[in-house]
């Protein structure tokens, strides 16, 4: 919370303390209105990133052995995954600049609850105790090195 | 379908790949400036994007023959490399918690692993 108070200008001429204490909350309130959106941003983020990737493995799909240039700049699902990913890349970045990392890392391994869904759903592809468990850990592992990474 | 270890190949050698993108993204993010001509001569943030693509690549010819919810999560192996590039290149220091977390990443991905050879 106190980093957040480099953001304010700082203030040259002496005010009187009551205009000081409501300069002080409207600024709070500015700060957690921002930490809000990042939170949402980030969510908004992992929904991103695992349609993309759902995109990406549609596009693969009808990816020949041999593809010709032609044939990758009309293949859209593959076009539209990567334009989805950047998107989403730059939403994150976004994000990151007014959220703490700590509490939005942990966040980003929800892509992989959606990805892990996606897949069964739209791919038919099998779930079982190792495939389940794996990701279970993958994402502690990435919200362990998010929430530390500032320490 | 199951995933054959070339693609598990494939994906794990593009997280390599984009791991060093991480490290152009982060020296451009430093000399990051609000013009346009700035941008366009930031190299590090252009060899990060262009890293990232050539990744992706690898992801995508990986991706055509396996699973996406085995390859997907395997990307994640890109954050041990990362974290070895920065303790080298940025001098920031190993913790416990960043050794947790890569034992945990790297487990999950040998567990995803032993699940492609299962039935469900």
């Amino acid at each position: 919370m106190t980093a957040s108070y480099t953001t304010v200008p700082t203030i040259t001429t002496p005010l009187p303390p009551d205009s000081v204490i409501l300069n002080e909350v409207s600024v709070t309130a500015s700060t957690t209105r921002k930490k809000r959106r990042s939170l949402l941003m980030i969510v908004v983020f992992t929904v991103f990133s695992a349609a993309a990737q759902v995109l990406l493995k549609f596009g693969t799909i009808q990816l020949k052995l041999h593809p010709t240039f032609p044939g990758l700049l009309t293949n859209w699902p593959l076009l539209g995954g990567l334009a989805l990913y950047g998107a989403g890349a730059a939403l994150m970045v976004i994000a990151l600049r007014h959220g703490e990392l700590s509490v939005l890392y942990p966040l980003i391994s929800l892509s992989y609850v959606w990805v892990a869904v996606l897949s069964v759903v739209v791919f038919g592809e099998i779930m079982n105790v190792y495939k389940v468990s794996g990701i279970c850990a993958i994402m502690a592992g990435v919200a362990v090195l998010g929430s530390g990474a500032h320490k | 379908m199951t995933t054959p270890p070339s693609s598990i190949a494939l994906v794990t050698f593009g997280s390599f790949i984009g791991s060093f993108s991480a490290l152009g993204l982060k020296a451009g993010s430093k000399r990051l400036e609000r013009n346009m001509r700035s941008l366009l001569t930031n190299w590090p943030l252009a060899a990060g994007i262009a890293g990232y693509l050539l990744s992706s690549v690898f992801f995508i010819i990986g991706l055509k023959n396996g699973e996406l919810s085995i390859l997907f999560p395997m990307v994640s192996t890109g954050y041990v490399w990362t974290m070895v590039w920065s303790r080298v290149f940025f001098k920031e220091p190993f913790t416990r918690g960043k050794f947790l977390g890569l034992a945990l990443i790297l487990a999950g991905c040998v567990l995803l692993g032993l699940g492609t050879r299962q039935p469900g």
